[in-house]
């Protein structure tokens, strides 16, 4: 494991300091963070944490005010899977939530840790940093655009690096177009889930947060009248796993077609990828088996198989897992 | 040899009771054990090429030296140099009057040689020569300097730390065939800290040498070398079975209806390697010696394995000590994949330790260099042409196994012990690349052998439009025929057939089963089932050599039974199923068995199997000796107690005799007995009771012919009588009791009756030792073999599966999994339970989960097959799918009818590749990897 210090923050304002040095990062259920460390895998890594459990008041809570769905940073993903409310209104979040890994790692992982989570390919985790991939220096290569890329991104490199969005949570919260409350700002999530280029010291993250900036609550806007949302995710085993393609649904339906549609991919490029075609297939259309399957055969428009010289199998399944989650999805919020 | 820092060397006698460690420890982790706060961690530091090495100066022949004289030389051999990586060294024998070499004059140390070449002796007529090189070794390129100024690091140590060609130098390697073999080993504080410093060792590697990892591409003569085997990539074994004539597969295949070629997939990277990074600890009391000096002290050794020998082996070699100051205890592993072995990281802490002077040192791997070191990745496929008639009947069977990492040799295992194929051509192709370490296992052998075996029935068929179950039963071996092939014994339980019966039965496979690729679930799913079974390699008796040792009495004087393991502490699986043994032989309950040593099964589910691999049920039959002796001793002082001391059984006249007292000063011991009536009609030997005459312990056994009396020997002569004691012989016999539930009862008159904790009382310890049997036939005679006929005696198993498969996403559900798995008698019921339930995790896992993942480029292993987060869970098993059929026989070569269940409760996984057969209509493609949506997506033309 990489050798660090640790530290209990007591308020917001001290772990926002502490995370300001260089060296430093925040860390809250520590999920993915530990294993991180003990694999040794990055240069980059901290060599000091800020414990962000120990703040008062605590950033654990989930309440609706005023228009939103106000969720604390460090709520666990079982308690949001939990909230009456969340599975209520905010359907594909408390699916998203319920979906992460087992039971015992959503006791320990929170909301604000799964959209700050680093990469999740082979190559940029493989102990003690053994393949200098670009993620991790830009002097790097992708190993993956040659090597095993089984799961990987469909939609080509993101400034270079092909491993897919490993969050269950990012893409609900770009296609509930919600707020992402920081020590700094409010971002959108849009705009938030902005991988930075590998030139920048930020490029191991899979959001744009600015160093020493903090996640402190994630706010989602209380869908319209009419709406529903879903979240379908898919992967190789049904316990466990990351997502390999998943799909976050926001429709809003009236006089029995649908007015608005968000619709979100995740697992399947760097970021969250909207699938404008897909909303746009959808908009004006009742939602049945044939919109759906319209909606999933757009999503999965303008993907690009990675090559797989060393025989290894592709990732061109996922073209198909698109076409299907999303239709599931478009079908599950009728 | 980089050494900083002062250590401590240990010498607590505490410490040196490896039980007491062991049990408290559990997993060799030690967290809290009497050694905390003492012990020194390391962790290694490993290649990152596939095929390469480390810089090095050359360093110097500086002698050759005689091994072995030979004999019958009538002129001097010549004598070659090979490798070690230098040019121009030479030397000259010299000849005896004898015959023999006297000696070898090095006339040229040569050049560049920065490893101790090969010598080698030839011509001169004679014969056994033998010869090594003395060399010392040039400075390896690997910079320890900031890993020791690392604060908490005591030591770092690689192949140059250690004197050229010592055991200690060779743990560590200067070259290597694939990524992630250890070249230098950390020691520190706490671990953490000695893997963190591992990254501080600065290791300059030669140019890598050309690499192949694709094993269909180490087979083309083009190839690169592996440099696994000495000259190419690949060996081959053949197994043929030929009629009177001597007629083969070719003459089968022009004499039946139909042929049919068949190539399966690559089949999963399957790892024999447990999911738990493996451990070693080892320190020294007394003086370590070194490895040129042998060290007075003795050396201690911890791991895990199911191999203890091999083990103690290994400690007493890698640190020069002769094997009586050597001491290793194991705690057992194994089931399904659970085999630790972690030999290596035993002996390199020995090694570690015994560089620092003794101190205890615990060497651990990380999981990626646990993915790399010791594993057993293997994955195979199959190229068979069949020949077969109309009506089912399988002619002949020609082709060939291929096996990457060289195990295809045992794939035809479970295949030849099941059907009747009057033909057959096969030859094994084990292919060896610079993947990971990789060997053949058997049990995984069995697996993919069974499973390819399986594909072919179906696809034939298919082709004849028949049942597939039916097929299987028009090819299955009747259950008295002998073995076909090797000793052509027969089995003392062919259970195979009624294991395929169950399954079929309880599953409904009669009304389910249905032609390929025709029928569709209400939901849209394609539904499959399938059904298939093999008589395993394991599960066997063998292990003959194993030990039994028990103990009564002494301190236990309530009766319990103590039971040590030794040896046989490392066979596969729990020791609970010896303990059933010894506790039904004894007439104890189970609770009054206490295990003073304990295993545990690895990854098998808590209290795992019955018997694991063959060793186990050699261990049980070891346990069953030393219970039937121990049975015999508390029975006949059973005889010596009230009631049964009063009891005469019909037509037995009571025997007596006096005790004669020791006439040589000090006197007060018993010197002999004088018969004073031999008695008649005893079945067995009575019980001799002493009481009375002012002395104690005295003992004495008497000895019956033909029903008499005729002799007493004195066994103990006591201390301390001043008159002469009271001697009763007993009128009941051993022969006469039996016992059950802690009490030993007359059988004749189950009212008479002592417990076991009586007789326990006051009793000196006894210690019964036995050694287990061999594969023979024991209680009854099977088929044309009579009781006392060696046998094969293995475990079997089927499974019927039930499918569904999405095909539009690829994925699969079990929809129900029949496992019927024969226990011979079953003995331990929940480890049964609980073994075929792993045993369907384990099947599950294997097809659709498991699979190595390698980076195409260095074959780092970038995901361990089970280890890395793709084992089945609660949520992949649908537990109330699964279907659990014990399959008892009376097997007659186990101890109480028992035999090993072995690996086959897990190797029926193969049946949910038949079952997506049968849903699909097309065989998927694993291609190395798991049997994921993915590759059923690609079967089904919906990916590439």
């Amino acid at each position: 494991m990489n050798l660090f210090t640790h530290v209990n923050a007591t308020t917001i304002a001290e772990a926002t300091a502490a995370t300001a040095k260089a060296g430093t990062a925040p860390i809250a259920g520590g999920s993915d963070l530990l294993t991180y460390l003990r694999t040794m895998c990055s240069p980059n890594a901290p060599t000091n944490l800020v414990n962000l459990k120990t703040v008062v008041p605590s950033m654990a809570y989930i309440k609706e005010e005023g228009g939103f769905l106000k969720v604390g940073a460090l709520t666990t993903l079982t308690a949001i899977a939990n909230d009456s409310t969340t599975l209520a209104k905010y359907t594909a979040l408390a699916q998203a939530a319920l979906s992460v890994a087992s039971p015992e790692l959503r006791n320990q992982g929170t909301i604000g840790g799964n959209i700050c989570q680093k990469p999740r390919c082979q190559y940029f985790r493989f102990d003690n940093d053994d393949f200098k991939c670009l993620r991790k220096d830009p002097a790097g290569t992708c190993f993956a655009l040659t090597g095993v890329n089984t799961y990987h991104s469909v939609f080509g490199p993101l400034n270079g690096c092909v491993a897919a969005l490993p969050s269950d949570i990012a893409p609900v919260l770009v296609a509930m177009n919600a707020n992402i409350v920081t020590t700094v700002k409010t971002w959108k999530a849009a705009d938030f889930f902005v991988v930075p280029n590998v030139a920048d010291a930020r490029r191991e993250q899979i959001n744009a947060l600015a160093a020493g900036e903090i996640v402190t609550e994630i706010q989602i806007p209380t869908p319209a009248t009419g709406s529903k949302s879903a979240y379908m995710k898919w992967s190789f085993r049904k316990s466990i796993d990351f997502p390999l393609v998943s799909a976050a649904v926001l429709t809003t339906v009236a006089g029995g077609s649908v007015t608005a549609a968000s619709i979100v991919l995740g697992a399947v490029y760097g970021q969250p990828r909207v699938a404008t075609g897909a909303q746009t297939a959808l908009v004006g259309q009742a939602i049945n088996a044939t919109s759906a399957t319209a909606a999933g055969t757009a999503a999965a428009t303008g993907t690009t198989v990675l090559p797989t010289p060393g025989g290894t199998n592709s990732n061109s399944y996922k073209v198909q897992i698109i076409k299907v989650m999303v239709q599931k999805a478009v079908l599950a919020t009728a | 040899m980089s050494l900083v820092a002062p250590y401590t060397v240990v010498n607590d006698p505490k410490l040196h009771d490896p039980m007491a460690a062991m049990i408290v420890t559990g997993r060799l982790d030690f967290p809290d054990d009497r050694l905390a706060g003492r012990k020194l961690w390391a962790a290694v530091k490993t290649s990152t090429n596939a095929h390469g090495s480390i810089l090095a100066d050359a360093g110097t022949i500086t002698a050759v030296n005689v091994g072995n004289a030979g004999s019958a030389y009538t002129s001097a051999p010549t004598v070659t140099f090979t490798g070690g990586g230098g040019t121009g060294a030479s030397a000259t024998a010299t000849l005896s009057a004898t015959g023999t070499i006297s000696g070898i004059t090095l006339n040229n140390a040569g050049s560049g040689y920065t490893s101790a070449p090969t010598i080698t002796l030839t011509g001169g007529a004679g014969t056994g020569a033998t010869a090594t090189v003395a060399f010392t070794m040039g400075k390896l390129h690997i910079d320890t300097a900031a890993a020791l100024a690392f604060p908490g690091v005591r030591g770092v140590f690689h192949a140059g730390s250690f004197p050229a060609g010592s055991s200690a130098a060779g743990a560590f390697a200067t070259s290597w065939t694939n990524y992630g073999v250890v070249i230098a080993a950390v020691v520190a504080d706490d671990w953490e800290t000695a893997r963190w410093a591992c990254n501080l060792v600065n290791v300059t590697y030669n140019s890598p040498l050309p690499v192949v990892f694709d094993a269909d591409a180490a087979m083309s003569a083009s190839s690169p070398l592996s440099g696994r085997q000495a000259t190419g990539n690949v060996t081959t074994s053949t197994q043929t079975r030929l009629d009177a004539a001597g007629n083969g597969a070719a003459y089968g295949l022009a004499h039946c209806d139909k042929t049919m070629q068949f190539t399966t997939d690559w089949t999963p990277t399957q790892q024999h390697n447990p999911i738990h990074p493996k451990t070693g600890l080892a320190y020294f009391t007394g003086d370590p010696g070194s490895q040129t000096v042998q060290g007075t002290g003795d050396c201690y050794g911890f791991s895990v394995t199911q191999n203890a020998m091999s083990h103690l082996n290994s400690l007493y070699s890698s640190v020069n000590m002769p094997q009586q100051q050597t001491h290793y205890s194991a705690h057992a592993c194994g089931g399904g994949f659970g085999d630790g072995e972690s030999t290596v990281q035993m002996s390199m802490a020995a090694v570690l330790s015994q560089a620092l002077g003794g101190a205890p040192v615990v060497l651990k791997l990380s999981r990626k260099d646990h993915n790399h070191i010791g594993g057993r990745q293997y994955d195979t496929k199959g190229v068979f042409n069949i020949g077969y008639n109309k009506d089912g009947t399988i002619v002949a069977w020609q082709g060939g196994w291929y096996g990457n990492g060289g195990g295809a040799s045992g794939m035809w295992y479970g295949p030849r012990t099941t059907y009747k194929i009057p033909y057959i051509d096969w030859t094994a192709y084990n292919i060896y690349t610079n993947t990971p370490a990789r060997n053949s296992w058997r049990d995984v052998a069995d697996i993919e052998g069974g499973g390819a075996f399986e594909r072919c029935f179906d696809l034939i068929a298919a082709d004849l439009g028949m049942d597939p179950y039916a097929l299987r039963q028009k090819n299955l071996m009747g259950v008295l025929d002998h073995d076909q092939d090797g000793t052509k014994l027969i089995w003392s339980d062919k259970c195979v057939n009624d294991c395929l019966a169950q399954a079929y039965s309880a599953s409904g496979y009669a009304t389910k089963w249905h032609a390929p690729n025709t029928k569709t679930l209400p939901d849209g799913r394609k539904h499959g089932i399938a059904i298939g079974g093999r008589q395993d390699s394991h599960g066997g008796m063998s292990g003959g050599g194993r030990y039994g040792h028990i103990m009564m009495g002494g301190t236990h004087t309530n009766g319990s039974v103590e039971m040590y393991m030794g040896g046989s502490r490392a066979s596969m699986g729990p020791q609970a199923a010896m303990m059933v043994v010894v506790a039904e032989v004894l007439g104890l309950p189970y609770s009054a068995v206490r295990l003073a040593e304990w295993g545990n099964g690895d990854i098998t589910l808590a209290d795992g199997m019955q018997n694991g691999s063959s060793h186990t049920p050699g261990a049980g039959s070891a346990f069953y000796m030393a219970a039937l002796d121990m049975r015999t001793r508390i029975f006949n002082r059973a005889c010596g107690l009230a009631p049964l001391n009063a009891v005469v059984p019909a037509g037995v006249t009571q025997a007596k005799a006096t005790a004669v007292l020791s006439t040589v000063f000090p006197g007060g011991t018993i010197a002999s007995f004088t018969i004073t009536n031999g008695g008649s009609g005893y079945t067995g030997v009575p019980a001799v009771t002493i009481s009375g005459g002012g002395g104690t312990s005295a003992s004495a056994t008497a000895h019956v012919t033909n029903g008499v009396v005729d002799s007493i020997v004195v066994t103990n002569p006591g201390s301390g009588f001043t008159t002469v004691p009271t001697v009763v012989i007993s009128a009941v016999t051993p022969d006469l009791l039996d016992a059950a539930n802690g009490s030993i009862f007359l059988k004749s008159d189950s009212t008479k009756t002592v417990t076991h904790a009586t007789c326990t009382s006051g009793w000196d310890p006894q210690i019964s030792v036995a050694q287990g049997w061999g594969s023979y036939l024991r209680t009854a005679a099977v088929g044309d073999s009579p009781i006392g006929s060696a046998c094969n005696s293995t475990g079997a198993a089927a499974a019927c599966i039930e499918v569904a498969v999405d095909t539009n996403t690829g994925e699969v559900e079990i929809l129900s999994y029949v496992n019927a798995t024969s226990t011979g008698t079953t003995l331990f019921k929940p480890g049964v339970q609980k073994e075929m339930m792993s045993g369907n995790e384990a099947g599950i896992g294997q097809w659709l989960f498991y699979g190595d993942v390698y980076d195409p480029t260095t074959a780092a292993v970038l995901q361990m097959s089970h280890g890395c987060f793709s084992h089945p869970t609660a949520m992949d098993l649908y537990p109330t799918a699964n279907t659990y059929i014990e399959v008892q026989h009376n097997s007659p070569s186990g101890p109480l009818g028992c035999h090993g269940m072995a690996e086959p409760a897990s190797g029926e996984g193969n049946v949910i590749w038949q079952a997506i057969y049968n849903a699909i209509g097309v065989f998927p493609d694993h291609n190395h990897g798991a049997g994921s949506p993915n590759v059923i997506l690609k079967a089904l033309g919906k990916a590439t």
